[in-house]
């Protein structure tokens, strides 16, 4: 069925006319399918559908906007090449921003537009159900994307061709939904629904892809809609980083939970007393020696709790742990005090304590008990000590360490959040200022 | 394929596709029909409509892996532009379009079963109108008059210059569409398809527009 076709290189399609208006020489790029002229020179639109080049409108005014990418520039868009053929400014209420036109005779149209300095690479999709795009989110190729202005587009400026009638005045209404870098965007007007896709571009890039001078492009200002924010991504990598080293240090004390002996040495309760002092004439606590225990093994960690029935009192232990054979002592002084009102409380009735690298060997303990606060009757102290033990404390303080880079990233990402959504109809933050 | 001699110039005429019913003549643009073996010349000459397409009779293509040639072309104009339907052919005897409108193309074929399909005459009033086409429901969406302002290669029907129809396209709201066509001579056309690109009909043979580089 094969038929000859030619494959030689033909001269782009080129269609000139004169403004019927002004009688500028006009020319069209996309011939067949651009329908509208915006004189460079008067700014008149003209139908180029019409056959006698019938005016769409005059110029209503005498402004002229300089594209900052002039009309003619070609540009590379990852390895695909698009001409810049029409411009216009936009604007809602006092915001105005700029659309480029881009034209590729096999892959048809793309935008470029800049708002505030900021740019993005926008395209046509085809999102079928109409009746979407007035609630709070979209869901579109799997990312959600949250409704972030809903207003009016207003067309302000343009020059160059377009492939529908542009008119100056003309309104439609729109609905942007972002997922930075992306945003999708409808546009409602004259029974027509158009749903498009911008992703961010940064600005080097732009001016990479036209082969221009950074500095020529406008300055930046304010976060653009959908521009990425680094710090949203800092903030996932700190809490990552946390994350993962809480969560190995946790297994880590599981780990240790199996292998160390955990071994109570000694569980002592007794009740301190005082022995009256005829001479003082006062009472005085004496005192008393535990019971023996052997640490094995040297350099074992060990703990010792305490625990006792103080009520608006403290108890105070002054313990020394003795080695039997060399007379060698460890001090582990330890107290509880506990205070309370009717809606308010102090201190705990118990307390841990750890000591490391002790010596094996048989120990005892010399304890010698004070109090104060109110006298408490049927005072108890207990005393456990175990050694080789898994100390959980640590893992407190990593979590508190691993916390403050996430809160201070935490802070500025918000805050570069807050300048984003200040330019929003939806603003979040907005009860906030 | 059928060899012939144009009516109006006697210059060679082919009719590549069994499916084609109407073939402007290349030498002098006239509009030839064709019963059986014999030619017939119809209405005015066609004009030839030049456009920045990159698409061009002969290029071949594939879709879900089917071959298909590009046999013809048939512009159309409506209120607010003009559009180009190509149409292919493939191997099994089937037939669609590629429909290039605003720089975006669309690939129709004919579903799998004719559906039964709301009166026309009311559906030009109609504003909510859901048809029912193989399994789907398809809401309309847009409706527009069409004037043929010319065609070149081979067609399957007998529209030439001038002719007047109304399409009405609709969408299954997942990236389908459909495109119902009521022609001046009162009947109806079904086509399904939906939008594609030219690196996804895999097409060869496109034209090389200089300073644009080889596609």
């Amino acid at each position: 069925m094969g038929a000859t076709l030619s494959s030689e290189i033909i001269k782009p399609i080129l269609k000139t006319f004169n403004c019927p208006s002004c009688g500028a020489t006009l020319e069209i790029k996309a011939v067949g399918t651009t329908i509208s002229v915006s004189c460079k020179s008067c700014k008149s639109i003209i139908d180029v559908n019409d056959p006698n080049y019938k005016i769409i409108a005059n110029a209503k005014s005498k402004m002229t906007i300089e594209p900052i990418i002039p009309i003619g520039s070609k540009g590379t868009f990852s390895g695909k090449v698009y001409e810049v053929i029409g411009f216009m400014q936009r604007r809602d209420g006092t915001f105005y921003w700029r659309e480029y036109l881009l034209f590729n005779p096999y892959l048809g149209f793309r935008w470029l537009t800049e708002i505030d300095g900021h740019w993005s690479y926008v395209k046509k999709i085809h999102k079928l159900d109409y009746s979407l795009g007035v609630s709070g989110s979209e869901k579109y190729k799997n990312k959600n994307f949250k409704l972030f202005n809903r207003g009016e587009a207003i067309v302000d400026y343009v020059i160059g061709e377009f492939y529908w009638r542009v008119k100056v005045g003309e309104r439609v209404r729109m609905y942007d939904f972002i997922a930075p870098p992306y945003m999708i965007s409808k546009e409602e007007g004259s029974g027509e629904i158009n749903w498009s896709q911008s992703i961010y571009l940064e600005k080097e890039r732009v001016a990479a892809i036209f082969n221009m001078d950074e500095a020529d492009l406008p300055i930046q200002s304010g976060v653009a809609a959908n521009q990425p924010s680094a710090l949203k991504k800092q903030l996932k990598e700190v809490f990552k980083l946390a994350f993962y080293t809480v969560s190995f240090c946790f297994l880590l004390h599981v780990l240790f939970f199996f292998f160390r002996g955990n071994e109570t040495l000694l569980d002592y309760k007794y009740f301190p007393a005082k022995k009256y002092n005829r001479s003082t004439m006062s009472g005085k606590y004496e005192e008393i020696k535990s019971n023996e225990f052997e640490i094995r093994g040297d350099n074992k960690n060990l703990s010792i709790e305490l625990n006792s029935n103080v009520s608006n009192s403290w108890l105070f232990l002054d313990i020394m742990m003795v080695n039997k054979s060399t007379g060698e002592a460890i001090p582990l002084p330890i107290e509880v005090s506990y205070y309370f009102g009717s809606d308010w409380s102090e201190g705990s009735r118990t307390t841990t304590k750890y000591e490391f690298n002790i010596p094996k060997g048989i120990y005892y303990l010399m304890i010698e008990p004070s109090t104060g606060g109110r006298t408490i009757v049927n005072q108890y102290a207990r005393v456990k000590l175990k050694s080789d033990v898994i100390i959980f404390n640590n893992l407190y303080w990593l979590l508190g360490l691993s916390i403050i880079p996430i809160f201070f990233v935490g802070i500025r990402s918000r805050s570069f959040e807050v300048q984003r959504w200040s330019n929003s109809s939806e603003n979040p933050y907005e009860t906030e200022d | 394929m059928l060899k012939g001699a144009c009516p109006s110039c006697g210059g060679e005429l082919i009719f590549r596709s069994k499916m084609s019913v109407l073939a402007v003549c290349s030498f002098c643009r006239s509009n030839i029909v064709r019963h059986d073996l014999n030619l017939e010349l119809i209405g005015k000459k066609s004009e030839l409509i030049e456009d920045m397409s990159p698409l061009q009779i002969g290029c071949t293509g594939r879709w879900h892996n089917k071959p298909f040639w590009v046999l013809g072309k048939q512009t159309l104009s409506w209120e607010d532009g003009r559009w180009n339907e190509w149409y292919i052919a493939f191997q099994d005897n089937t037939f669609g379009w590629i429909a290039e409108a605003q720089g975006e193309f669309m690939l129709l074929q004919k579903p799998k079963a004719e559906p039964n399909l709301p009166s026309l005459k009311n559906l030009k009033e109609m504003g909510n109108v859901q048809v029912k086409i193989d399994q789907a429901i398809y809401k309309l969406i847009d409706q527009k008059k069409v004037t043929c302002l010319g065609s070149d290669g081979e067609l399957p029907f007998k529209t030439v210059i001038g002719d007047v129809a109304y399409i009405f396209d609709f969408t299954d709201g997942k990236g389908g569409f459909a495109s119902i066509e009521l022609d001046n001579f009162g009947s109806s056309h079904v086509y399904v398809g939906e939008y594609t690109t030219l690196a996804k009909m895999r097409i060869q043979g496109l034209r090389v527009f200089e300073g644009w580089g080889r596609p």
